[in-house]
């Protein structure tokens, strides 16, 4: 087993025993679907107001998730464990933008066809395989970001409350570009005409974990 | 740079905005194809504080990068990070300010957040003000040359993309208006851009200093 993959399983492992992130991202993500369809269920544009309330859960989501998950390593000492391991710092980080994004995707799985159905009627099988594509790869985006940023904020004294104030200028054009795609998508847009946010997306999905890759052991070490 | 260097700066700095400031009022003729000519003389502080503040975030996340590569235990490339970010907050704010105060003047049916510029404006202030608050949470100073520096250049790539993706997804519901100057007004333009980025230049020098300085007496009473 690669050490990648090792440290993913591991990661997983540890969720899938405590549930600690999970169960709360999943109250949190489906508190606000409820307060969106209540607010704005009778609104025209489903697709408009699917994708505003899908990314405003995904970013709370990620903003306490992702920092849930580094404080877990480092009050339990994981990560100085990890960090004695004979493994690249990148690997980790990666690992975790992984498993960071995994949480987010499966809090997706549960909520957007939960909204879906709430807010009525299914688009058609083509808008949401498009519109699957589009979260993935911003959902991918946002944790690449935000994982980082948690292990940034996990240095300071103000800790997890740093997370969303670092998060804001650093994972916004993923959320500009996925918000918009999201939207669109839902509407039926063909791929083509997401070409352009897709690709901003997906340029973004490479820059930012290979500079994190490379910036991780200045964040971690001492 | 010595002191005399940075007292002719700030000298040049401050005599080129009162020239900005006599001719944008006195002596600039109203730009012909604007709907507000007179609220266009906003122009002279607006255009030249977003360049200041682009400037200003340029240096930081250069400045981020050389922090990082170097691994500088003097932290001078630190000071300089630092000193330009809060320069660069205070730019970008007048920007932010002068240029929704104008648009409000020139269009009829503005909406700010159908404005790339406006938000990626906005992406700079968010992007300034979490480096600030990220330095202020970091006692160990090496820690947090460190951290900021990371932080930096992750901001570098955030910014200029929130510019790529809201021209992507907005659609401006409001004329693109004509920006076209006429060739004597684009020269008060360029001596204003002038004055502003050679009082930046002034103004990072002498916070440098102020910086430079308290990490002295921190180190000596420490010591």
């Amino acid at each position: 087993m690669s050490p990648l993959a090792a440290l993913v399983a591991h990661d997983a492992r540890i969720e899938a025993r405590s549930r600690e992130v999970l169960v709360a991202t999943l109250l949190l993500g489906l508190l606000i679907a409820v307060v969106g369809l209540l607010a704005l269920g009778g609104s025209a544009d489903v697709g408009a107001v699917t994708a505003g309330v899908l990314w405003i859960g995904f970013a709370f989501i990620g903003s306490l998730g992702f920092a849930r998950a580094f404080a877990r390593e480092l009050d339990r000492g994981t990560l100085d464990a990890l960090l004695g391991l004979p493994i690249e710092r990148g690997a980790l980080y990666l690992a975790r933008t992984l498993t960071n994004a995994g949480l987010v995707a499966l809090v997706a799985l549960v909520l957007a066809p939960a909204y879906l159905l709430l807010a009525g009627g299914a688009p058609p099988a083509v808008a949401l395989a498009t519109t699957g594509l589009v979260l993935a790869l911003g959902i991918f985006g946002l944790a690449a970001a935000g994982t980082i940023l948690a292990a940034i904020a996990g240095a300071t004294r103000a800790r997890d409350t740093l997370v969303p104030v670092l998060l804001f200028p650093v994972a916004l054009p993923v959320l500009i570009a996925a918000v918009d795609a999201t939207r669109a998508a839902l509407g039926g847009a063909s791929l083509g005409a997401l070409a352009g946010e897709l690709s901003l997306m997906l340029g973004y999905d490479i820059a930012v974990p290979a500079v994190s890759w490379l910036l991780f052991e200045q964040v971690v070490e001492g | 740079m010595s002191g005399t260097g940075e007292r002719i700066l700030l000298v040049a700095g401050i005599l080129s905005l009162f020239v900005v400031i006599a001719a944008s009022f006195l002596i600039a003729p109203d730009a012909a194809n604007f709907r507000a000519p007179l609220t266009q003389r906003i122009f002279y502080y607006h255009v030249p504080s977003a360049w200041v503040s682009y400037v200003a975030f340029a240096v930081t996340s250069a400045a981020s990068v050389v922090t990082l590569v170097r691994r500088d235990e003097s932290r001078r490339a630190d000071r300089i990070a630092a000193s330009s970010a809060e320069i660069g907050l205070l730019f970008s704010i007048i920007a932010l300010i002068t240029g929704l105060l104008w648009s409000r003047e020139e269009f009829s049916n503005y909406s700010p957040l159908a404005d790339a510029k406006v938000i990626t404006l906005v992406a700079l202030i968010a992007a300034y003000a979490a480096y600030l608050v990220l330095r202020a949470n970091v006692d160990d100073p090496a820690r947090r040359a460190r951290l900021a520096a990371v932080f930096g250049v992750l901001a570098f790539i955030g910014v200029p993309l929130s510019y790529l993706a809201s021209r992507l997804s907005v659609h401006p519901d409001f004329a693109a208006p004509d920006e076209s100057l006429a060739p004597e007004l684009g020269i008060l333009l360029g001596v204003s851009l002038i004055g502003f980025t050679v009082l930046y230049a002034s103004l990072l020098a002498f916070r440098v200093r102020i910086a430079r300085a308290a990490d002295v007496i921190r180190e000596e009473m420490l010591s």
